[in-house]
């Protein structure tokens, strides 16, 4: 297994959009262990393949506290949703930064796991706005677009200080 | 993603009012309440909301009823939160030693964070009104008897007809009813049994005075220490030795009038968390055998800790078995026991100082329970004993129907079994026991040495 390098915010590539998966080989197998280690590493309860600059419709999520539940979700899709909630979203692409981010509170999401095979999960509170979030990614979005743009721009130059202190 | 870990606390008044909510609407004890907040709470900040909720549960009647003045009209179920909050902030005015204008905008920047961003200014409007008519309420409180009393209707009703009788006293005329609701609310002392297996009360004391910790020998008891203030059980000298536990003088009385010796079989039918049980073994360690049964697996690893701590060596002494003591044809091997410590399953009425929990957790149809199981225990384990052996029933309740009532019921049902006099520090037992009274420490009760409310009774089989 092998960390992978996580892009940060605003990197251009973040807003690339993922392709279907349809390949489910070996090499997909690697890739979600990979991807499985960095966000645990991170650490992060989920991570999205545009986030390690792989533009496929992979996401490696685990909101258990022992961090013993992964969940991979290939090419994700919402069926159903209902409900509102908002609370403090952070991302490994934009580090140091939580704000609250409003979300669907209950979906149903159908997806395949990294042998194809496809499934169902009906995802409430965190699961759920992490499940919203990493799929957000997919599209090339992220949770500061959903602020304003005065909160996006001091979040640039907030990372960008960092950054350069970090040199 | 990632979630916030850093911001995750909260302010000791906005955990306060959570704990108390969840006290009073979920009726789950307080410990529990205090231990699933305890992520959120500022490691600083621990103790003083530890501290606030106290305050507010011995007082909640009062705290209540003033809220419930300061409100036009009631707040709907949901947002008990809300209220609780403003308990909280009229708690903090009150008993707090903070200016009023830092605990008036403390306690309403707990609604700027919360998703009741509506309540601001209902609860910036009562603290402020409750600021300027502190008097007019405090007096209409008085004039409440819950209230005054801080003690719930039901309650306050089988306490006054439990305790008609006047106290003789060079002052006002006061009942027994009210003395001991007072005490109810006043702040218990901290009380330690020394380990006599590893020092005397004499010696104890010493590395106290050594230890700069102001302590006195408490009269109810032969291996009592009541400390002046609280501290922190790991500053007592040698605690984590077992030198010595934490236990109130009254619950020491078991092992004293019991009094175990060499070569006997005892039982200790409700042992966890197990103090109780460990100064049996420290009375007597040449017991043949100490059973010590808890319905609760879980907490009789409480036993096994307190075991490890105060008496490894006693380990081969001690038979710890996780059952439902009524339960005798599933534990008990027929081997009958020289003596039995019923510690039964009460109200728990008469440690509320301790726990003020208990006001909000109990309900009137719980006693009829409790009287039922205590019934029950008192039935099956008297079979489990020896003739001419000792029974010692006891409870931490202040109610006759769980204490005297339930043994005169059953010595009018069982021929065989006949109660047993002693005296404890100037006070004697009766054909229905004794029983214990918190009280407020003055020099006239002084040698009763402060303890809980506790009821015991022995009883010998003919």
């Amino acid at each position: 297994m092998a960390l992978l390098n996580i892009l940060n915010f605003p990197d251009p590539r973040l807003r690339t959009k993922a392709k279907q998966v349809t390949d489910f080989n070996d090499k997909l197998v690697k890739l979600t262990d990979d991807m499985l280690e960095t966000m645990y590493d991170a650490p992060g309860i989920g991570l999205a393949a545009t986030q390690i600059d792989v533009h496929q419709r992979i996401i490696t999520i685990d909101i258990s506290e022992e961090k013993n539940q992964p969940l991979i979700v290939i090419n994700p899709e919402i069926l159903e949703k209902e409900g509102e909630q908002a609370i403090d979203e952070g991302c490994l692409s934009v580090p140091g930064i939580y704000e609250p981010v409003k979300r669907y509170n209950k979906i149903l999401l159908k997806a395949q796991d990294k042998h194809g095979e496809f499934y169902e999960l009906e995802a409430e509170d965190l699961l759920s706005v992490c499940i919203q979030h990493e799929m957000d990614h997919l599209e090339g979005k992220l949770f500061v677009d959903y602020l304003s743009e005065m909160k996006r721009n001091r979040i640039r130059k907030k990372l960008a200080k960092a950054q350069k202190a970090s040199l | 993603m990632t979630t916030n870990k850093k911001n995750k606390t909260v302010s000791a008044i906005a955990a306060t009012a959570w704990i108390v909510n969840e006290v009073v609407v979920s009726k789950k004890s307080l410990p529990d309440c205090i231990a699933d907040c305890q992520q959120q709470i500022n490691p600083d900040d621990t103790a003083k909301v530890q501290a606030y909720c106290y305050n507010i549960l011995r007082r909640y009647e009062f705290y209540r009823f003033i809220v419930n003045a300061l409100l036009d009209k009631k707040l709907k179920n949901k947002d008990q939160d809300i209220y609780h909050l403003i308990i909280s902030g009229v708690m903090l005015l009150n008993e707090a030693r903070l200016p009023a204008h830092a605990a008036i905008s403390e306690t309403v920047n707990v609604t700027r964070k919360s998703k009741k961003s509506w309540s601001k200014n209902l609860v910036n409007a009562l603290l402020r009104r409750y600021q300027r008519e502190q008097q007019q309420l405090h007096a209409l409180a008085e004039k409440d008897l819950e209230s005054q009393y801080c003690c719930p209707q039901w309650l306050l009703e089988k306490i006054q007809q439990a305790y008609p009788a006047e106290i003789k006293s060079n002052s006002d005329r006061q009942y027994q009813w009210q003395s001991v609701l007072k005490a109810n609310m006043a702040h218990p002392p901290l009380t330690l049994r020394v380990n006599q297996l590893s020092h005397s009360r004499e010696q104890y004391l010493g590395l106290l005075k050594q230890a700069g910790i102001e302590a006195s020998a408490c009269p109810l008891t032969q291996n009592g220490i009541l400390l002046e203030q609280a501290v922190a059980v790991n500053q007592l000298p040698l605690f984590a030795d077992g030198a010595v536990s934490v236990q109130d003088s009254a619950a020491q009385l078991s092992a004293e009038l019991l009094k175990p010796q060499a070569g006997e079989r005892i039982l200790d039918a409700c042992a966890a968390p197990g103090g109780k049980t460990m100064h049996l073994l420290e009375s007597c360690p040449e017991v043949e055998k100490l059973v010590a049964l808890d319905v609760s697996a879980r907490r009789l690893e409480r036993v096994t800790q307190n075991l490890e701590r105060l008496a490894p060596q006693l380990k081969n002494k001690l038979a710890l078995l996780a059952a439902d003591a009524a339960d005798i044809n599933g534990w008990w091997d027929k081997q009958p026991f020289d003596k039995i410590l019923l510690d039964a399953p009460c109200s728990a009425t008469g440690v509320i100082r301790r726990h003020p929990d208990i006001k909000r957790l109990r309900q009137p149809a719980d006693i009829v329970t409790l009287l039922k199981t205590q019934k029950l225990l008192l039935e099956k384990l008297w079979q489990t004993l020896k003739p001419g052996g000792l029974l010692l029933y006891a409870t931490c309740s202040i109610l006759p129907e769980e204490n005297s009532e339930q043994i005169r019921q059953f010595l009018s049902t069982h021929n065989d079994a006949q109660s047993v006099n002693f005296n404890v520090s100037l006070e004697k037992s009766s054909e229905y026991g004794l029983q214990l009274l918190p009280h407020i420490m003055t020099v006239a009760t002084a040698n009763k040495g402060n303890s809980d409310g506790f009821y015991y009774c022995l009883l010998q089989k003919k």
